[in-house]
């Protein structure tokens, strides 16, 4: 007889294992597709010796070290564009493709399948984020005490959550990659410029300075940039809420946009 | 016997279209059966309610006797959906890797790749698969949990005549070792050679369900059409092979499985006839039949 008929007894698949083992599937893939891979490890850094180095040894009028603001700004960067592209052209693809509602005929929790997202994600992220500073710090002569390092990686993934929430509000909104893609590009690139990520704020026209501080991206670099020695202007609790502000609200949406597609195809 | 999956009067509305009317249905633990129908028929609409996928805006789904939503169902059910694409940038042991391990006692990935005839693509990454080999893999992950259950939605619906007798081959394999198989199709040649037991439904309905020779003698055929004004119907009745005639005016219609032998035995007679038309094969064709000779 075959295989097929020898039931051992059935051992419980632990959720943990499965968030493991799809988690590194989610990797996998995503390390596998240059697509993604470029514009995530390599624009930012690409970006550093194009904005950042030439003026990295200089020091502003208000002191402090220019690399280290634009390192800051551009740890940021990074991490935004990773996140809000990964989440959303991995989302909707798969619910294009049909994979994800494959999946969900299978005993694989969902828990699991939104938490192997976020946890590859997040890995594909701080490895670029990881690369980007020490490229950054070791041409750009930035020194920061390891401590400053640990708090500027901790504030930058505090001021991605809205961006996170943002991006599945995308995927479940963009039927594919195809959508999602030019939607976050024409959303992200003029984003991140308003808001003070690639050229500091004080160098750009009036009417972008009046418009960044109601911009999510904008609270986020400010936010991450006080690990670099940089004070918020106007006291980092106004950042933290404006950041969670937005995060309700992509959340609201996302989970609008969920129950939306599970009415349109699960119910 | 054990009841494996139910459906308890269930409808199902998608705006103005109701996809399925009041179907109940049982299939037993070990049966095979196909669920028969044209396109647009509700078949697809019926097995997501089975599954889970959607749930019925009255009556219940039931796979052991469980909510099929449950993890515990679940765990015992595999599945082959029509048009799902698996992630392009894993290899296809990968995949089949990743799937065994939602479930509480897979099969080997190896067991599962030779179970498909997948052994030398199991390297492969799954994006580089033909049309055909995209469906045994999903055929492979629809095995590797080891379900109790196998769901499959239209399994061969976009393979070649020799791709689908190589799938049935498989299926059929897969169906030896007491496994409990639900199948939709628009081929009945599909439901015959797998099933033990078809269920044919037309417009969300169950309109006939029996023995594969039952249903081919009520679906399979050709529709007969001509005209004569020498013959009657009580002639007619006298040449086998006949399922149902009828004559309106000087126009006789007749349902048979052999039109070949009729025709001859007709001609053969003598008769004089114009306007002869054979028609069908077409399923759907048969199922308006079916489901005018029922009401």
């Amino acid at each position: 007889m075959t295989t097929a008929t020898l039931n051992n007894a059935p051992r419980a698949v632990s959720p943990l294992s499965t968030l493991f083992s799809q988690t590194r599937a989610e990797l996998t893939a995503v390390f596998r597709s240059p697509g993604a891979m470029i514009p995530t490890v390599l624009f930012p850094i690409m970006f550093w010796f194009f904005f950042g180095l030439p003026n990295a040894k200089e020091t502003t009028s208000g002191g402090f070290n220019v690399g280290a603001y634009i390192l800051g700004s551009f740890a940021m960067y990074s991490m935004i564009q990773t996140v809000l592209f990964n989440l959303a052209i991995n989302i909707s693809s798969e619910r294009v493709t049909g994979w994800y509602r494959y999946q969900r005929t299978t005993p694989l929790r969902v828990w699991v399948m939104f938490g192997a997202k976020l946890l590859s994600t997040l890995t594909l992220a701080l490895t670029a984020l990881i690369l980007l500073l020490v490229v950054g710090s070791l041409t750009g002569g930035v020194h920061q005490s390891l401590l400053s390092w640990l708090s500027l990686v901790a504030r930058v993934l505090l001021g991605v959550l809205p961006f996170a929430a943002l991006s599945v509000f995308i995927g479940y909104v963009a039927r594919g990659p195809n959508v999602a893609s030019p939607i976050i590009n024409l959303i992200f690139f003029p984003m991140a410029f308003a808001s003070g990520l690639f050229i500091p704020l004080a160098g750009l026209p009036q009417i972008v300075q009046d418009i960044a501080p109601f911009l999510p991206a904008y609270h986020s670099g400010v936010f991450a940039r006080v690990a670099m020695g940089v004070p918020s202007p106007s006291g980092e609790w106004v950042n933290v809420t404006w950041l969670l502000g937005y995060t309700v609200l992509f959340i609201v949406l996302a989970a609008r946009a969920y129950k939306r597609d599970e009415g349109a195809n699960y119910r | 016997m054990n009841t494996a999956v139910q459906l308890i009067g269930v409808s199902k509305t998608f705006g103005a279209v109701q996809a399925v009317k009041n179907v109940s249905l049982e299939v037993a633990s070990g049966e095979i059966v196909a669920i028969l129908g044209p396109n647009g028929a509700g078949k697809t609409t019926a097995i997501s309610m089975m599954l889970g996928l959607r749930s019925p805006d009255a009556g219940s789904a039931r796979v052991f006797g469980r909510d099929p939503r449950t993890p515990q169902a679940r765990d015992r059910i595999g599945v082959m959906l029509q048009d799902s694409d698996v992630p392009a940038t894993l290899r296809v042991r990968e995949v089949i890797d990743l799937v065994a391990r939602y479930y509480p006692n897979p099969l080997q990935v190896k067991r599962a790749l030779e179970m498909a005839g997948l052994e030398d693509k199991a390297d492969s990454m799954a994006s580089s698969l033909s049309g055909g080999q995209k469906k045994r893999l999903c055929f492979a992950l629809s095995v590797v949990g080891n379900p109790d259950v196998l769901f499959l939605d239209e399994p061969t619906a976009a393979l070649d005549v020799e791709a689908r007798r190589g799938f049935w081959e498989q299926v059929s394999a897969f169906s030896k070792s007491g496994k409990t198989i639900v199948l939709t199709t628009h081929y009945l040649e599909e439901a015959d050679a797998l099933a033990q037991r078809i269920i044919v439904i037309n417009r969300g309905e169950i309109v006939a369900q029996g023995s594969p020779a039952q249903i081919k003698s009520r679906v399979g055929g050709k529709l007969v059409r001509f005209k004569s004004h020498t013959l009657t119907l009580a002639m007619l009745e006298q040449i086998p092979g006949i399922i149902r005639s009828s004559m309106v005016s000087d126009t006789f219609e007749l349902y048979t499985l052999e039109p070949e032998r009729v025709l001859r035995e007709i001609f053969g007679r003598n008769l004089g006839l114009s306007d002869l038309e054979v028609r069908g094969g077409g399923l759907e064709e048969a199922f308006v039949e079916l489901t005018t000779a029922k009401a």
